[in-house]
């Protein structure tokens, strides 16, 4: 039999005031699959200036979680695995803070609520900038209307991204729904470094060379089983790609992974190959320049399209090795940084703006 | 007198063609059953859920393709909520959402019977055929390739697609410069690798097309590689030694009956080879549970020369893709010379850069059909790919001057100078000794003529072939007969007293010869 969500104390926020400054306004329905959903309590709350987004841990739920999960892992092992992951994440977010990072949805506030009357009553939480949503909610791959809002949100995302590289920070799970928007769209933020991976900071969610963030939107590598063996540069060829993927579904709704698997046969998908990834390298190639070719004629602008094009490639090539800027590689340095990137993606964007792209 | 070709010593060297029909065929596949992580898709689906809209229709039926799990309500949602919002969608979405639904993308097509369907050459007569040899579509192909190259440079498959179109024209340097950037850029790659090494047994360069086998770490690993190492080594007359670790393959039974086709029919070639019938055959069997063209056409080969192994190639009629070599040799030896022409020109469309099909379907359109036209077309395609070939030559000239077209008979008889016949075997000389005889029969020119047959005919005996002598023979009394000399009839009698022993050019050309004689008498 499980707990029921009454005798929970991560579900009785309502109406509290944490830390004697926020004011819990109303649950919201968490993200089921999403990091953290089955273990967590969602609420808006409200310091008087600003509207907030609080996530609550949700202790109790470990129990559930273990009653359901069929894996023989211990209860000991289950909590000692989520709140490692709480801890993780709430250590990766108060760097952002404290780096004051700009384009990275950060926590405004974090504590622990203590509610009297329940067997477990201690309730870790963090409160966020609260979002008007992802980017899903606001996209239209009609390619004709909001170029401008969507090469400035992109611009947005490559700075996020940069900026959590500069703190040692991968966020490897980059995708729409991890776009944030603010202000009415007119800003974007990365969102839930629950994922992510640091270069000074264990993550329990790491294992060993594997892809850690949703497979759904993972680098055609990890879906053959291949992991470069360098961590950096598996950390950041993966984010690139990410980043290249995004910029693929911001215009026409499908991800690279998709796009590329959609121009290849079906003998050769992840799905059916025996191989591996080096034997099926050569066709994924293949496929992706079909892809990028079919990428183009989304893109009504050629001008616009041919600058895409040429960011998608050095992002998403298949081989990890072979992503970045070609005069990053061969001017030695960091070929996965990000700064020509973003630096591309901001002329577009204000290009844009003066309407150079109807 | 025209070539028909018969290889001595036939082997399963990989057939080299474009790279879309090399995948429909299969043959690049990877069976090999492989665990694959689990993806799950409940966060698209809860998102979907909880906010219906393009941004999330389209995040679920992302993750639904790359998941691969393509059954559940909330999907169909999703398609259909694209579907009905084609203003809010793009094409690549509304196709991928479109393929899903109607479930196209995920069912791997593998079998036999729809790779048949796949790949239709379309030559139905000789128009078709002409047009497909149109020369100047070659160059705007190659043009159309190279501009794809300088915006993909990393696609070995455009390298290598480049370095066919020259092989085509006979362009050894060109192509194996493309082929050498592609084998850079994919060494392990079993496309790249057996695309070159059939370019380099063409270009006569075996010892490259083995070398860049052994250089790879895939030869040692993929039945289609070990296959093409141990075919190269035997046409070398060297031992691979990768025949062990090909027969450890074959029985781990990892790997699907497709995939060991031209792998058991290599090893079995060998058995046989070696005398080991048994061993021999177990392996030709296994070759033809999937066949492909090449192993079939391997068995139909290695049945002709050892009757000892049962083989009907019409058991495969449909089942195969481009069986056409097999075809045009059975037909052969049923006498349907329209049927083995035909086959043999689709062999050439096929794989236009070797001279089999050429020199036997000119040897069939010329001898049996009267069909100089078709023979005249074949050769002078079949020069692009291989210029100054002297087989290739021989069968053009013999055509033009059966034809009585002796201005271009002469003409192409010119460039046997050109050709180092030294390099080649006496056969070559006697071959051509005779057809240039028959042009100077056909010039008038009948002294020379009969002196050039008789030392076709000398060079024959002194040689011991039997086969070339009787051939000679038989062409030069058909000429003699044509133009009445006084020394047709001891000729007539040469020709009677031939032993045909089983050689259908023989026997037809000594019932022409019959027919000529009854003529005349008339």
């Amino acid at each position: 039999m499980s707990i029921q969500i009454d005798e929970v104390a991560a579900h009785a926020l309502v109406g509290r005031t944490l830390k004697g400054k926020w004011k819990v306004l109303s649950k919201v329905e968490p993200k089921q699959g999403g990091t953290g959903g089955f273990f967590s309590v969602c609420y808006i709350v409200s310091d008087g200036n600003q509207k907030a987004f609080l996530k609550a841990i949700n202790f109790v739920a470990f129990f559930n979680m273990h009653k359901a999960n069929n894996r023989g892992v211990s209860i000991v092992d289950i909590m000692h695995e989520l709140t490692e992951a709480y801890k993780y994440e709430k250590e990766l977010l108060l760097r952002c803070k404290n780096k004051k990072l700009t384009k990275v949805s950060t926590i405004l506030d974090e504590g622990e609520e203590f509610v009297s009357d329940f067997t477990i009553g201690n309730v870790p939480y963090l409160i966020f900038e609260m979002a008007d949503g992802d980017i899903r909610a606001k996209i239209n791959f009609n390619n004709n209307l909001d170029t401008a809002w969507k090469l400035r949100s992109l611009h947005h995302v490559a700075v996020g991204l940069k900026q959590l590289h500069y703190i040692e920070i991968s966020h490897q799970d980059l995708k729409p729904s991890n776009v944030l928007i603010y202000e009415k769209g007119i800003l974007s933020k990365i969102g839930d470094l629950g994922r992510s991976l640091c270069g000074d900071l264990e993550a329990p969610h790491e294992n060993g060379d594997n892809f850690v963030g949703d497979f759904t939107y993972a680098p055609p590598e990890y879906l053959y089983g291949h992991f470069e063996n360098d961590r950096l540069k598996r950390l950041r060829s993966t984010d690139m790609y990410l980043m290249g993927s995004l910029i693929i579904f911001y215009f026409t709704g499908t991800n690279m992974t998709s796009l590329i698997g959609k121009n290849l046969d079906p003998n050769f998908r992840w799905g059916s190959w025996g191989g591996t990834f080096e034997e099926v390298g050569e066709y994924l190639v293949d496929a992706f320049y079909a892809a990028l070719k079919e990428f183009k004629t989304s893109i009504p602008n050629t001008e616009l399209a041919d600058e895409l094009l040429s960011l998608i490639n050095i992002c998403c090539f298949p081989y990890p090795q072979k992503r970045g800027h070609p005069k990053s590689i061969a001017e030695g340095f960091n070929q996965y940084d990000l700064q020509r990137v973003i630096s591309k993606l901001d002329i577009l964007a204000k290009k844009a703006e003066f309407f150079k792209f109807n | 007198m025209a070539l028909k070709f018969d290889i001595k010593q036939r082997r399963v060297i990989p057939n080299w063609r474009d790279f879309k029909r090399t995948m429909r065929l299969g043959e690049l596949s990877n069976s090999v059953s492989t665990q694959r992580p689990d993806i799950s898709v409940l966060r698209p689906i809860n998102d979907w859920q909880q906010n219906r809209n393009i941004g999330t229709a389209a995040d679920l039926v992302n993750s639904a393709f790359i998941s691969g799990k393509t059954e559940f309500p909330e999907l169909n949602e999703a398609i259909s909520y694209i579907i009905g919002n084609k203003d809010q969608s793009s094409r690549s979405l509304f196709e991928l959402a479109t393929s899903i639904s109607e479930g196209t993308r995920q069912t791997p097509k593998n079998d036999n019977i729809n790779q048949s369907k796949l790949i239709d050459l379309e030559v139905e007569d000789f128009d078709d055929f002409k047009i497909h040899l149109e020369n100047n579509t070659i160059y705007k192909i190659i043009n159309k390739t190279k501009n794809k190259i300088t915006t993909q440079p990393y696609n070995s498959i455009l390298w290598v697609e480049l370095a066919r179109l020259y092989s085509f024209l006979g362009n050894e340097s060109k192509a194996e410069k493309a082929m050498t950037v592609a084998l850079g850029l994919s060494p392990n790659n079993r496309f790249v690798l057996r695309s070159a090494t059939r370019m380099f047994i063409h270009f006569d360069n075996l010892d490259k097309a083995l070398y860049y086998l052994r250089k790879s770490d895939a030869t040692r690993f993929d039945p289609w590689l070990i296959s093409a190492h141990i075919a190269t080594s035997s046409l070398m007359k060297r031992f691979s030694p990768l025949i062990k670790n090909g027969i450890s393959i074959i029985n781990s039974k990892k790997f699907s009956e497709y995939d060991l086709t031209e792998l058991a029919s290599s090893i079995g070639t060998l058995e046989l080879s070696e005398g080991r019938l048994k061993k021999s055959r177990e392996l030709l069997e296994l070759s033809l549970k999937s066949p492909n063209d090449n192993s079939l056409a391997q068995l139909e080969w290695l049945a002709r020369i050892e009757k000892k192994i049962q083989f009907n190639l019409h058991d495969f009629r449909g089942r195969v893709s481009n069986t056409f070599e097999a075809f045009t040799l059975e037909n052969f030896q049923g006498e349907n010379w329209k049927e083995s022409l035909g086959n043999s020109i689709k062999w050439f469309l096929d794989i236009p850069y070797s001279k089999r099909p050429v020199l036997f379907g000119s040897f069939v359109a010329s001898v049996f059909l009267k069909d100089y036209d078709t023979a005249v077309l074949l050769c002078e395609s079949g020069l692009n790919a291989n210029p100054l070939d002297p087989s290739i030559l021989n069968n053009l000239v013999y055509a033009l001057a059966s034809q009585n077209n002796i201005e271009k008979a002469t003409y192409y008889s010119e460039m046997f100078n050109k050709v180092k016949l030294n390099q080649y075997p006496d056969s070559e000389k006697i071959m051509q000794l005779a057809t240039l005889g028959l042009v100077h029969f056909r010039s008038n020119n009948i002294p020379m003529g009969k002196s050039l047959y008789e030392q076709a005919i000398e060079k024959a005996r002194i040689i011991k072939d039997d086969y070339l002598r009787d051939l000679a023979i038989v062409n030069y009394t058909k000429e003699l007969i044509l133009i009445n000399d006084s020394e047709k009839d001891t000729f007539v009698q040469m020709s009677d007293n031939i032993s045909e022993s089983g050689r259908k050019d023989l026997v037809f050309f000594k019932n022409e010869i019959k027919d000529l004689i009854k003529k005349i008498e008339k």
